[in-house]
């Protein structure tokens, strides 16, 4: 046999025994879940129109993208994901004024040559909460996720809070031109807070700004005196103390439901993409060293579809969160007992009438054609959770 | 919370000697580090609950990407070069230089325009960002792991992008600065989990590294 037709291409894998159990019951729980908060599947196709996509919609690199053309020449796109395929969905087929409750699950696809042994097909969860813009629904999507992850038995993580305004907020403050925006931008992407601190004063930026600058560059916990401090010092600035209000509001609804303990605000956040408008919020655990959810409000993505409507949603990363499960030893899966039944082709009507009766006793049972004695299958087959035996 | 440990990946060589010199200034110090003779990979301080390993400039931002390493210490021509998905955090200032385009004189007339010319370089990724992003020039890249001055000698490439510290390799070689790409220093690099999950000690570690970096 050539070797060669046993590797699977960089990027791709095969899943199967124990990590795929492990996954079944990870996403069984995530669905239970937020099937008790009224969401029903989608399933939208593995590939779409690339316009769906690309159109100002993501700012995704179109390099980013797998892509072929049909036969009529049009360029298709595996999808990289699903809320833009949600988005065009709900346009279509959701046109009366319900509010819209929808989960998902499936594969996404990166052609990302920096993700270098990493996975270029990974499983994604989410849900998207379609056409109410309101506090309550924000509250609503961040309680699914500590629910959802404290379903999977997780429980040391942290949901980062922050806000699109807030950046824009800054900026409208400073009146910074296009170039400066851009610096500024790296600087918080990047954390560095000396730098900005420096370029801000190289720019003759005023104190109080500068200040309020490295403030917003920190992380807080709500309810906190930094954070009342903050709330104070922007208090003067209309966008910016706008948007931290909000955050303070959202987190008394999440209070209400109980999830406080696992939420921090990350004001200087930024979206690598500008497809926020409202929240964003991203979630962190222990060995893992990506986030295990992201997402947001996202207020224009349906107009792209010529259906304004107010949208927020979430992805978990399934993949990241089961490593994470498994380097942190909580996922722990019970090996299902099994009967091996042994026959030769002569006592072969016994043997199917036995596994019948067993099957209705919910018992999971293999049948195993003897092509030489049961000794041997009986040492090849049994462990602790199989149960070998012959029928004769 | 304080009973995990932060792993610092450094990358080896003078960074490394600095970086240890500037965390003793803070308090920190590692003497099994110190042994010369030691084959031990990873070094351990059990008072701060840091351990530290060295690893190979380039490596160090992958470490910290995938979380290996909660924070790194290397060159930020590394960085850029790398392109990974860290957080740069801090300019520790040492280990000061730039990025050039180098050359013979001549060459210079070659930059005015926007024809194809070679480019001999160890880093690909910051010479194409600069030809193509910043001056619009199409350019062919020769990819080097060393001594990138001799290519224009031998007429391997037109000129070159490469690390300039003092100078002195290239005007013994009859080369010179054309233009200036960037300037590079140390940086420290954390990784994105570990900012969110231990932001309180990184965040500390760091401004105080800041201090040490004033004095």
């Amino acid at each position: 046999m050539k070797k060669t037709i046993l590797h699977t291409p960089e990027g791709v894998r095969d899943i199967y025994n124990e990590e795929i159990e492990k996954r079944e019951v990870i996403i069984k729980q995530l669905k239970d879940l937020i099937k008790t908060y009224g969401y029903d599947n989608i399933e939208t196709p593995t590939f779409e129109y690339m316009s769906v996509y690309y159109k100002d919609i993501t700012l995704r690199k179109s390099k980013d993208l797998y892509k072929f053309f049909d036969k009529d020449g049009n360029t298709l796109v595996l999808r990289p994901d699903f809320t833009p395929s949600i988005a065009r969905a709900v346009s279509k087929y959701f046109t009366d004024d319900k509010v819209i409750r929808l989960f998902y699950v499936g594969n996404v696809f990166a052609n990302n040559r920096r993700y270098q042994g990493r996975l270029k097909e990974s499983c994604q969860f989410g849900g998207e909460l379609i056409g109410e813009e309101s506090i309550d629904s924000d509250a609503e999507i961040i309680s699914i996720i500590v629910n959802a992850l404290k379903s999977c038995k997780l429980d040391d993580f942290q949901i980062s809070v922050g806000h699109a305004d807030i950046f824009k907020g800054l900026i409208d403050i400073g009146k910074f031109d296009e170039d400066d925006t851009e610096t500024i931008r790296e600087y918080m992407l990047n954390r560095n807070v000396f730098g900005l601190e420096e370029f801000l004063e190289s720019n003759n930026t005023s104190k109080d700004l500068i200040d309020m600058f490295l403030s917003i560059c920190k992380m807080y916990t709500p309810g906190s005196d930094d954070w009342n401090r903050l709330l104070d010092k922007a208090n003067q600035y209309k966008i910016l103390s706008k948007s931290l209000n909000y955050l303070n509001d959202l987190y008394e609804v999440l209070r209400k439901y109980g999830v406080e303990k696992y939420i921090s605000f990350e004001t200087g956040s930024l979206s690598e993409y500008d497809y926020y408008t409202g929240i964003t919020f991203a979630g962190y655990t222990y060995k893992s060293g990506e986030p295990i959810v992201t997402g947001g409000r996202y207020d224009n993505l349906l107009s792209n579809f010529g259906n304004k409507r107010p949208a927020i949603g979430f992805g978990i990363f399934v993949d990241q969160l089961q490593l994470a499960l498994d380097r942190q030893n909580i996922l722990y899966i019970e090996k299902s007992n099994k009967i091996i039944i042994c026959y030769k082709s002569c006592d072969r009507k016994k043997a199917i009438n036995e596994a019948i009766k067993l099957r209705k006793q919910s018992n999971i049972v293999e049948l195993i054609l003897l092509k030489d004695d049961f000794d041997k299958a009986k040492a090849l087959y049994e462990d602790e959770n199989v149960t070998v035996m012959e029928i004769k | 919370m304080n009973e995990k440990y932060l792993t610092i990946a450094l990358g080896k060589g003078r960074l490394a000697k600095s970086t240890m010199e500037l965390f003793e200034k803070i308090g920190i110090t590692c003497t099994e580090m110190q042994d010369k003779k030691t084959r031990k990979l990873i070094f351990v301080n059990e008072e701060y609950k840091l351990r530290f390993f060295l690893a190979k400039g380039p490596d160090v931002p992958t470490y910290v990407e995938y979380g290996a390493a909660d924070i790194g210490v290397v060159g930020r021509d590394t960085i850029l070069e790398e392109n990974r998905n860290i957080l740069e955090v801090l300019d520790l200032g040492f280990g000061k230089c730039k990025m050039c385009i180098c050359g013979p004189k001549e060459a210079k007339e070659l930059l005015k325009h926007q024809e194809l010319i070679r480019v001999a370089t160890k880093y690909p990724r910051i010479a194409k960002d600069y030809f193509y992003n910043k001056k619009y020039q199409t350019v062919e890249i020769i990819k080097l792991n060393g001594s990138i001055e001799l290519a224009p000698i031998v007429e391997l490439s037109d000129v070159i992008c490469d690390i300039v510290e003092t100078g002195s390799t290239l005007r013994e070689n009859g080369l010179s600065v054309l233009e200036e790409v960037c300037d590079l220093s140390a940086r420290v690099v954390v990784n994105q989990v570990s900012m969110r999950m231990e932001n309180e000690r990184i965040t500390r570690l760091i401004y105080e590294l800041k201090q040490a970096l004033q004095e």
